[in-house]
């Protein structure tokens, strides 16, 4: 097992990802660029955000999770925790 | 939020009058609202360019339709300068007209249920199992927290959507009300299986009939020679696609007529039941009424083979020798309700030089009936090349309800 959770996880695939789902250029999702309040994101599309995480990761994000789902560093720890566990 | 079914109207209802101050129209082949009621492009993929109609975040995951009558309604807003801008969000309204919109999202959505599950599912597309969130969607683009409401009837739900609307603008719930009609193709399937043909129709043909009788179904029957206008020669005029289906949307940005800007006229709306069983008896009790012993200069009727539509074009027949010409507009075999509004359009889009009267019946086989008169404003040019779309209403001498018709 890796003793580094998130080295699993592609940060700038994930930050791709994310992009594409914002509908922004990938520059601007900075690693702490705040969903909400930085990046305008509104309850659905960060549903959508999550549909497509747990689709290219194989995951399952529970809904209490989305609320977490703050910014790209808390995505990628969230996300390569869960990978982890998965393995 | 309120969805209203209307499925059939015993007695004619007469309704207040609206004040059209914008227009938007987004449909194939179609360029702008002056285009309404050209012949219908193909409903082919691409034939909509999303991202030119809706720049910015927020669209790309929403139903087609729904990027229609969003494209279609900023078209109408834009087109009234900033009027909504200046009108308070309680103070504005939505009347939706719908019918097929949501059906191939649904087939879409049960595909995906029934191969991957539901958890599948687009969160952002999931909402439009309910057809009324066409409406609310259109009322989150545009502020609207006054009302709005989402009218399903077959045919005629675009003009029941103008007559609900001046209802509410009467009881004073709005000062601006956007009235919309929006359809999108069915799917393959769905085409194939409403392609079944309808029951035979009653009594022989209208005797002035130029042409087959029944109308094509995606095309035009003119009942008099004047309908070698543009229209009605020149090629199949209805919005109806070849295949028979509609996609699109129409839209137009209402006030009241009192306190309102009649940029390009004044319209009502009211309806009335003809019952299947009894069409061409009771044709004349109840169509004389609905369209009053005054007719325009032109009546566009979205009709199509049934018996009521049948009935209709032969009573409209009557009409014919006098001074109102009839343009009969084959009826989308989908029973869609864009056709009707989309001719609405096309009319209030036509220049006059004086007030000019106009007209358009729907009717749909189950025998609900709707009728739009229209009043359209004297308009020699719309766009200024100042980049301001019309004057101010304050020195527009906009047409105002009463001005003399000719």
């Amino acid at each position: 097992m890796s003793g580094n959770p998130t080295a699993g996880v592609n940060r700038e695939d994930l930050r791709a990802l994310i992009a594409e789902e914002l509908e922004l250029p990938t520059e601007e999702v900075t690693d702490e660029a705040n969903l909400k309040t930085d990046l305008a994101v509104d309850s659905l599309t960060a549903m959508e955000v999550a549909v497509q995480l747990e689709k290219k990761y194989r995951i399952k994000i529970d809904e209490e999770e989305i609320k977490s789902l703050t910014t790209l560093a808390t995505i990628h720890r969230l996300v390569s925790a869960k990978v982890e566990t998965a393995r | 939020m309120v969805t209203v079914s209307t499925a059939g109207i015993m007695s004619t209802a007469r309704t207040g009058q609206l004040a059209v101050v914008g227009l938007g129209l987004v449909a194939p082949g179609v360029s702008g609202p002056a285009d309404a009621p050209a012949p219908a492009g193909a409903v082919a993929p691409g034939w909509f360019e999303a991202e030119s109609a809706l720049p910015g975040r927020g669209y790309r995951r929403l139903p087609d339709a729904c990027k229609y009558l969003l494209a279609a309604s900023r078209l109408a807003v834009g087109d009234a300068g900033d009027r909504l801008a200046q009108t308070g969000r309680d103070h504005r309204g939505a009347a939706v007209a719908i019918n097929n919109t949501g059906a191939a999202l649904l087939e879409e959505m049960d595909h995906t249920i029934m191969r991957a599950g539901a958890e599948e599912m687009s969160p952002s597309s999931s909402p439009f199992i309910a057809m009324s969130s066409f409406a609310s969607r259109l009322s989150m683009e545009h502020g609207i927290t006054g009302f709005n409401l989402t009218v399903n009837s077959p045919v005629t739900a675009g003009l029941e959507a103008l007559q609900i609307a001046a209802r509410a603008v009467a009881a004073g719930r709005a000062r601006a009300v956007l009235v919309a009609a929006v359809e999108e193709a069915l799917s393959p399937s769905q085409t194939q299986s409403r392609r079944q043909p309808r029951s035979p129709v009653s009594g022989p043909r209208p005797p002035s009939a130029a042409g087959a009788w029944p109308p094509p179904t995606a095309g035009a029957w003119p009942t008099s020679a004047a309908d070698a206008g543009p229209s009605a020669a020149t090629g199949p005029p209805s919005q109806a696609s070849a295949d028979g289906t509609e996609a699109g949307a129409a839209v137009l940005y209402c006030e009241p007529v009192v306190g309102g800007y009649a940029r390009y006229g004044t319209c009502g709306a009211r309806g009335a039941f003809l019952d299947p069983e009894s069409a061409g008896r009771d044709a004349d009790a109840v169509l004389g009424p609905l369209l009053g012993d005054d007719p325009p200069g032109r009546i566009d009727a979205v009709l199509d083979d049934s018996a009521v539509g049948t009935a209709a074009a032969r009573w409209l027949d009557r009409l014919t020798g006098g001074a109102c010409e009839v343009v009969v507009v084959g009826a989308p075999a989908q029973a869609g309700c864009l056709t009707p509004l989309q001719r609405v359009v096309g009319l209030f889009a036509q220049e006059h030089t004086a007030p000019t009267r106009r007209a358009v019946l729907a009717a749909s086989a189950m025998g609900t009936l709707a009728y739009a008169e229209l009043t359209v404003a004297p308009r020699p040019a719309v766009e200024a090349d100042d980049g301001v779309p019309y004057p101010a209403a304050e020195s527009s001498g906009a047409f105002t309800e009463g001005a003399s018709r000719p």
